[in-house]
């Protein structure tokens, strides 16, 4: 048996993520239901690589896209939709598929999770009903600063206004904030020329529609030619696993209803081809019956209450992002529990704290540094005794009238009488 | 200062007060030379500026060792525009990234240009502002003194063969060269400043800024090294099936700029000379496709035919 | 007092009518001429004087300092300052004289350290003589102090000259009880992204003329004069002090990673060219003596200002070589009128700067080849607080509107201070006129043919700076001239000057007209 974890179903689709959609598509194409569940788990951290769309066939996990599809057929557990292709269709299929992450997965990124709007209209509420209560506050903000780092490139984050001044989120104040090493690899946007004049508002449109159409024009053009009513990619193949990709990223710019619904309003006019072919491919989804959803195992306490801690440690600003980086390092060498560097790491953590700690003490210790009255007397008229606090000047004191009386220039009374010495020895008892 | 009605406006300067301003500077005298490390004012060829590993490499023209300059060098050649190497870094470029084009001077608005010192005026020298990315490929195909058509491929199926390079091939070898510990060596030789106090800093910075590029691009939540090794070298066969049996990619007649992205990768991926360590090895993938270095060898003859009379003398 | 006030203005004539006046009326007539009022004050100080001498020969003793108030000043740290007033130090003071004169400079150390919050308030008494270990010679001599808040925490924003920026400092003082002092700046801003620094100083030996101090920065400053933002990291080890003549030296050891970057998409070739990373490691003193007797309005005295750097040479490391010396001269008359006294207000004032900077071999290859300067090594001139009339940095070779700076300069200025009308000399406003000219050159290899990207041998920086420092006087310095308002303000000086080029050379940049300056340093 198969067991398919994938992020749950949104807008209308059966999922809410372009890869994961793709793999359900996928599979419902090569795969009986009888052979595989579908477990909206909502939680990449089901398996090691902490990705989904993630298989788990017996004690494997394989995760991503194109590696589920490659371990279908070399565990010949199923033939691959791309047998018939050949070799250049193949070689188009894995080029088209690298063109829609790079081009087509930063505009879903851009319409779902960077403009404001559509964030806190469609996709937030979307993922609101995918989680539980408390991972609703943290875990989709995660997801969006991720996807905002990844459309970062499009420059279009700066010039922002997205979308909507009064969103809360102003990325334009972004560049500022960034180190200074980073900054230098962001093409400068402060010197404009032509869009000068143009509210911000328009020049984004202008860029926005550029990249778009950029995009769907490439996969437009390879669609062209063949059936009218069920487009696809590759003429002669039903459905190939490109068909599949495509479909992901696509139904994600169609489908779910955006209040700044840019990908949808180009999709619909200028390219029906590729809109057809959502349709089509959601409709093949549907009738073929229904998939074969699973409800997931319930999450033990400990481990949601892991989830949480993990999600709120991500949020805190610096010290998270160090977490992450600690954390993605160790998944990556696959170390579980404690090895020499975690070690090392919680002990560096434990000592500064600790050195922290106590020279905060050591210094409230060390205070008051002075007193409100001080006093200095040349050393002639001072007996050893008053050296020893309030119970040595008393006793001073007492003992005053024995003292050699000092004549004020006589250099020579500096030298202390013997009598003293004793008397110290007393003092000292009692100290 | 009450002025009359006709005046324009608070600020305006009156006629009298800028015909005194016209007389002013009394006398001009010659500009003073520039410092001895700036390049000379008046440029007779374009300047390209790319990594270099030493000034004796930029100025015999040898590739670049970073894949994109070494595109834009290699496209240049194709084209047959002489270009001056300058061995730079990423903080002298206006994007951000090497390279970019400093054009050639006019040689007759230098000399003879009289500089306005009027304060409004900013007609001192003509800013010079370099060319990056698709400008450069503007600059070459206008520039080139060859007949060479640069027919263009079809632009979409192009368009996703360079996502393929960018995708695919570009998260392998950010990973070989920046993240791999064997290759930290190489890497120091030639990214990194020699000083031991910039070293561990630029370090991290640059492999951090490296991990989140991979990361960002392969959209995958850790960088796993077989498989990016997997899907470089399905980049590679899709890449050699494109290619087939042509001498360039997409049938043209003559190479094109895909051929010169293409040729970055490859040429660096198998030189010898580069200095990569060998339990990481891009060049395994890359020789299974004997096309694609066929056509490595192709566009290195063609592009630097004096290094290959070199070879042979030496030899 | 009618009849005094009647008397001045009464004609010679009527000088018999003070035969008839009562005595009283003309002694008090008598005292109120000035001639016999400077007269009576000569007398009181001569009196005051004799009796001052007389009383500071007169014999004292410390019994006992105390000190009240300073419930965060170690005792350790007050010993040395105030160990000299007893009678059990080295050098003891015996007379009224001595004690006064200890106890001023001891009173002066301690308000030098500037932890309290006011002058400390000195009160002697006789000590008891009913403690028999006194003598009748003997006074207690206590000192009262107020104590500055320990922390000090300041934010705001700053706009103006062309620069909008928000900043927080906080200020720690006294942290261990010995005057050390913290602080910690943040600022951040237009042009100036971002600054951050800490600075820690103490005085050595509970010597306020004397601070060791260490700092650490961190900054990105753009800097549009050549088309570049300037990101520093460094720190600095500073020993300085004051000697005997009140002037300050400080002697310093500076490491810092300087990065240009950030180039505007039209800088010029010669800022892409440096653009990157260098590494600068460098000991510098610097000598500065004042004897002006309003360094922010001179009316009177001289000001001499020299600094030596010496970078990346023998051990110190780094990537640039260099030693680099500038003099700074600047000082003024006053000009007296005949007809009036006093002070008239009026003044001339002269500023004179000069610096070089030789580039060396870097480490401790001594006859090796030299590195030529970078951008962010040479000096910049002209602006509004150097040479009026021309833009920041506006002076020297430019590429394009870039300031490249040179490596020779030589700048003077002469200015002449009028008071304001109705606001008379004790006021901080002046009208000036003021001519100010120079020249900065930039460092050539005269034998062209010689390949110079390895760097300049001996011979080669030897020939090149002759000429340079040649051609500093062999033609006219770029010049201008003009008039403007002067506002001498306790923190700053404000200038608002109208002046016109006179002589300039092409590339450099002026500024025609309407010029504003604030400033600490004028030339």
């Amino acid at each position: 048996m198969l067991h398919l974890h994938v992020w749950g179903p949104a807008f209308g689709l059966p999922s809410i993520d372009a890869e994961c959609l793709a793999i359900i598509a996928y599979f419902h194409n090569v795969l009986p239901s009888s052979l595989w569940r579908l477990i909206p788990s909502n939680d990449p951290a089901v398996n090691p690589s902490n990705l989904l769309p993630a298989l788990q066939h017996e004690d494997k996990w394989i995760s991503g896209f194109q590696p589920i599809i490659e371990y279908l057929t070399s565990a010949a557990i199923c033939d691959g939709l791309d047998e018939t292709l050949s070799p250049i269709q193949r070689a188009d299929s894995v080029a088209y598929g690298a063109y829609l992450r790079a081009h087509a997965g930063p505009l879903v990124d851009l319409s779902l999770y960077v403009s404001a709007a559509n964030w806190a209209a469609t996709t937030r509420p979307a993922y609101s009903s995918l989680l539980t209560f408390p991972l609703t506050w943290t875990v989709p903000t995660l997801i969006r600063a991720e996807a905002i780092k990844r459309a970062e490139h499009l420059g279009l984050a700066e010039l922002d206004t997205d979308f909507d001044p009064n969103g809360g989120l102003h990325l334009s104040a972004g560049r500022d904030a960034l180190p200074e090493t980073f900054r230098r690899h962001i093409p400068l946007m402060t010197k404009k020329t032509v869009h000068e004049e143009m509210t911000p508002e328009q020049a984004t449109a202008i860029r926005l529609f550029g990249l778009t159409e950029d995009c769907l024009t490439v996969l437009d053009d390879l669609v062209k030619g063949g059936d009218e009513e069920h487009p696809r990619f590759f003429t002669d193949a039903a459905v190939s696993s490109l068909d599949c990709l495509a479909f992901g990223y696509l139904a994600l710019m169609q489908k779910p209803a955006v209040p700044r619904s840019f990908l949808k309003d180009w999709l619909e006019p200028k390219t029906p081809r590729l809109h057809r072919f959502v349709d089509s491919m959601l409709a093949a989804i549907t009738t073929r019956g229904d998939l074969p959803w699973v409800t997931p195992e319930p999450t033990s306490v400990a481990r949601f209450g892991g989830r949480i801690l993990d999600s709120v440690l991500r949020h805190i600003p610096n010290l998270g992002e160090h977490y992450a980086s600690e954390l993605r390092h160790r998944a990556e060498n696959q170390k579980t529990g404690l090895d020499q560097r975690a070690l090392m790491l919680l002990m560096g953590v434990v000592l500064t704290g600790l050195a922290t700690g106590y020279g905060f003490q050591a210094y409230r210790a060390m205070q008051p540094f002075g007193a409100s009255t001080q006093s200095w007397k040349p050393r002639r008229s001072r007996t050893r005794l008053s050296e020893f606090g309030q119970l040595g000047s008393m006793l001073s004191s007492a003992m005053g009238p024995f003292q050699p009386v000092p004549s004020g220039l006589d250099l020579g009374a500096r030298d202390q009488g013997g009598p003293n010495g004793m008397l110290v020895e007393v003092d000292s008892e009692v100290d | 200062m009450a002025g009359p009605p006709s005046r324009p406006g608070w600020f305006a300067v009156p006629a009298p007060v800028r015909e005194l301003f016209k007389i002013f500077p009394l006398t001009t005298l010659p500009a003073e030379s520039l410092p001895e490390r700036a390049p000379e004012r008046a440029r007779v060829r374009p300047s390209l500026y790319v990594f270099a590993r030493t000034l004796e490499d930029a100025r015999s023209g040898r590739p670049s060792f970073n894949p994109q300059c070494l595109k834009w060098q290699t496209f240049l050649r194709i084209a047959g525009v002489d270009v001056h190497l300058v061995p730079s870094n990423n903080h002298a470029s206006p994007s951000g990234a090497l390279p970019f084009l400093l054009l050639p001077t006019t040689p007759t608005s230098i000399p003879e240009k009289q500089p306005s010192t009027q304060p409004g005026s900013n007609a001192v020298t003509k800013p010079t502002v370099p060319l990056t990315g698709s400008k450069i490929q503007r600059y070459a195909k206008d520039n080139s003194p060859r007949e060479t058509t640069f027919s263009d491929s079809p632009p979409s199926r192009t368009e996703a063969y360079e996502a393929l390079l960018s995708q695919s091939l570009r998260p392998a070898w950010l990973y070989a060269l920046y993240l791999h510990e064997t290759n930290t060596p190489l890497l120091k030789a030639l990214y990194l400043p020699p000083s031991p106090i910039l070293y561990l800093p630029s370090l991290h910075t640059l492999r951090n800024a490296a991990t989140d590029e991979i990361l960002k691009t392969t959209r995958r939540a850790l960088v796993d090294p077989h498989r990016l090794l997997v899907d470089a070298t399905d980049a590679l066969r899709s890449l050699s099936a494109l290619l087939a049996d042509n001498d360039w990619f997409f049938g043209q007649p003559d190479p094109g700029l895909f051929d010169a992205e293409v040729f970055a990768y490859t040429y660096l991926i198998m030189d010898e000379a580069f200095g990569w360590a060998d339990d990481y090895s891009l060049a395994q993938c890359l020789v299974k496709f004997d096309n694609l270095v066929e056509h490595r060898k192709r566009l290195y003859e063609r592009c630097w035919p004096e290094t290959i009379e070199e070879e042979v003398n030496t030899n | 007092m009618a009849p005094t006030s009647e008397s001045s203005g009464r004609p010679p004539a009527n000088h018999f009518n003070k035969l008839h006046e009562d005595a009283q009326d003309v002694l008090r007539d008598a005292r109120t001429r000035p001639e016999f009022q400077s007269a009576e004050d000569e007398a009181k100080e001569q009196r005051i004087a004799q009796l001052m001498v007389d009383q500071m020969s007169m014999p004292m003793t410390v019994n006992e300092v105390t000190v009240t108030g300073a419930k965060n000043i170690r005792r350790g740290f007050l010993d040395p300052i105030l160990n000299p007033l007893l009678s059990d130090s080295n050098d003891p003071p015996y007379t009224v004289g001595d004690v006064m004169s200890r106890l001023q400079v001891a009173t002066g150390k301690l308000s030098g350290l500037q932890i309290l919050r006011e002058p400390p308030q000195v009160y002697l008494s006789q000590s008891s003589q009913v403690d028999a270990s006194t003598s009748p010679t003997d006074v207690d001599i206590s000192i009262g102090l107020r104590e500055l808040p320990r922390f000090k925490l300041q934010t705001g924003t700053d706009v103006g000259n062309g620069e909008g920026s928000a900043y927080g400092s906080l200020l720690w003082r006294n942290m261990f009880g010995g005057a050390e002092m913290l602080t910690l700046n943040a600022k951040a801003g237009t042009r100036t992204r971002s600054a951050y620094s800490a600075n820690i100083s103490a005085p050595v030996l509970s010597n306020p003329d004397m601070r060791i101090s260490l700092e650490a920065l961190s900054s990105a400053v753009e800097k549009p004069w050549a088309s570049h933002e300037e990101v520093l990291k460094g720190g600095t080890l500073r020993f300085s002090w004051l000697n005997r003549q009140r002037d300050t030296h400080s002697v310093e050891y500076s490491g810092a990673w300087r990065q240009i970057t950030g180039l505007a998409s039209d800088a010029s070739p010669t800022v892409r060219q440096d653009a990157g990373d260098t590494l600068k490691s460098a000991i510098k003193h610097i000598f500065y003596r004042e004897r002006r007797d309003n360094p922010q309005l001179p009316q009177q005295g001289y000001m001499v200002r020299t600094g030596l750097e010496l970078a990346g040479v023998g051990p110190l490391g780094g990537d640039v070589a260099f030693s680099k010396s500038d003099l700074e001269v600047n000082g003024a008359v006053p000009i007296s009128l005949p007809g009036v006294k006093g002070r008239t207000g009026i003044s001339i004032g002269a500023g004179f700067r000069t610096g070089i900077l030789y580039p060396l071999p870097l480490g401790y290859n001594f006859g090796g080849k030299a590195l030529p300067s970078r951008l962010n090594d040479r000096f910049l001139l002209g602006g509004p607080t150097d040479i009026r009339s021309f833009k920041l940095g506006g002076l020297g070779p430019h590429d394009g509107r870039d300031a490249a700076g040179g490596d020779v300069f030589a700048a003077g200025s002469v200015n002449m201070l009028f008071p304001l009308p109705y606001k008379g000399p004790d006021s901080g406003l002046r009208l000036q006129l003021f001519a100010n000219g120079g020249r900065l050159i930039a460092l050539r290899n005269k034998l062209k043919s010689r390949d110079t990207s390895e760097g300049l041998d001996g011979e080669m920086v030897r020939s090149g700076l002759l000429s340079a420092v040649g051609d500093l006087f062999n033609g006219p310095p770029s010049l201008a001239a003009g008039v403007g308002l002067v506002y001498a303000h306790p923190v700053a000086r404000f200038e608002l000057n109208f002046g016109l080029p006179v002589i300039v050379r092409k590339g450099e940049l002026v500024t025609k007209g309407v010029q504003l300056g604030v400033g600490i340093n004028f030339l």
